[in-house]
């Protein structure tokens, strides 16, 4: 075996485990003969512990303390989907100037409408007496004038 | 590689502050880890550390759940730490540009004179890394300290198989190199 070759391998698939089956056994065959290749395999092993001894870094508690402050001055966007009722709040919320514009705009034709009503039945009520009055002139001879049930009749 | 309940993440996502907190519980290390061996510096490591958080938080509504959390905040760290460092390096080298001091800083100088530097293995680890150029780094740093597999590391970085393989050759063979030269320097007392 080209100890070169053998040299890429231990940098990387032997020292990283992925040498397995009839490649491993051939590569411990060659170690197992090839001292160079055994030294070298030897130093790369000794960096890799040295990084396993140096193991995780806790953050002091302070960085903890800054992250929530700052993460509590800032606004929490409500994810969409998450609550079947957001997306209906959502809608008021972005449509509410159109939403009270429409609102007042009703109120305003409401108002309208109903003085007009009111005005045009004052109206309608005098036309109604002037033809009440004709039709009391008409219908006098005939006594056919409705006078109600024949209880409100016998009262009046 | 660590991982988190979807359920965590959703809470958290909807502002949820104990939620977040156990999400920091079980990433701070491992984003603290990265962040220091990147940038080799704990002023900057605890900084990198506080913006990944405050990042992640940010974010949180929009993860698609389509990967692993821990991969995705394993690159979120890997890229913020790698900026940071990038920026402050920008800034060290227009510094000394307007100084006119002449020689480039020794990377030596760069590294924090605290006690942590001083303990056997992590003084040893540093002192190795920062010889790497920080895609190397990152690398050599998901595998020997997170210790990822090749596939989990292509995806935290978003590199084909190959680049990890080939990144951790070069990064070991730089490694090697860096320590004969120290042990050739301690055999002429330099």
């Amino acid at each position: 075996m080209d100890c070169k070759k053998i040299e890429e391998v231990i940098l990387t698939d032997y020292v990283d485990g992925r040498l397995e089956g009839r490649a491993l056994k051939d590569f411990e065959a060659h170690l197992a003969s090839c001292s160079k290749c055994r030294a070298f395999a030897s130093e790369i092993a000794g960096i890799s512990t040295e990084f396993r001894k140096a193991g995780h870094m806790a953050p002091p508690a302070a960085v903890w303390e800054r992250i929530r402050t700052v993460v509590a001055e800032e606004p929490v966007e409500v994810i969409p989907g998450r609550n079947i009722f957001e997306p209906i709040r959502l809608f008021f919320d972005k449509a509410r100037p159109v939403l009270v514009a429409a609102t007042a705009a009703m109120l305003i034709l409401a108002v309208l409408i109903t003085a007009r009503i009111v005005s045009n039945r004052g109206a309608i009520s005098q036309e109604d007496e002037i033809f009440s009055m004709v039709d009391l002139g008409e219908n006098a001879n005939g006594f056919d004038y409705d006078l109600g049930t024949p209880a409100e009749s016998y009262f009046l | 590689m660590r991982d988190i309940s979807k359920e965590t993440i959703e809470k958290a996502a909807s502002g949820d502050m104990a939620a977040f907190e156990e999400i920091y519980k079980t990433f701070s290390s491992t984003v603290y880890t990265i962040a220091f061996n990147i940038t080799r510096d704990h002023h900057d490591a605890e900084e990198t550390t506080q913006d990944i958080f405050v990042k992640v938080f940010g974010k949180l509504k929009d993860f698609k759940f389509e990967s692993a959390f821990g991969t995705w905040i394993y690159r979120v760290a890997v890229n913020t730490a790698i900026n940071i460092y990038n920026g402050r390096l920008r800034r060290r080298q227009k510094t000394v540009n307007l100084d006119e001091a002449g020689d480039m800083i020794d990377a030596s100088a760069e590294m924090p004179a605290d006690a942590l530097e001083r303990e056997g293995a992590k003084t040893e680890v540093a002192d190795m890394l920062k010889n790497l150029r920080p895609e190397h780094r990152s690398c050599i740093v998901l595998r020997e300290i997170e210790g990822l597999d090749y596939r989990e590391i292509a995806a935290v970085l978003r590199i084909p198989l190959n680049t990890v393989r080939s990144r951790l050759k070069r990064a070991r063979e730089a490694l090697m190199d860096h320590r004969k030269q120290i042990s050739k320097g301690a055999r002429y007392g330099l």
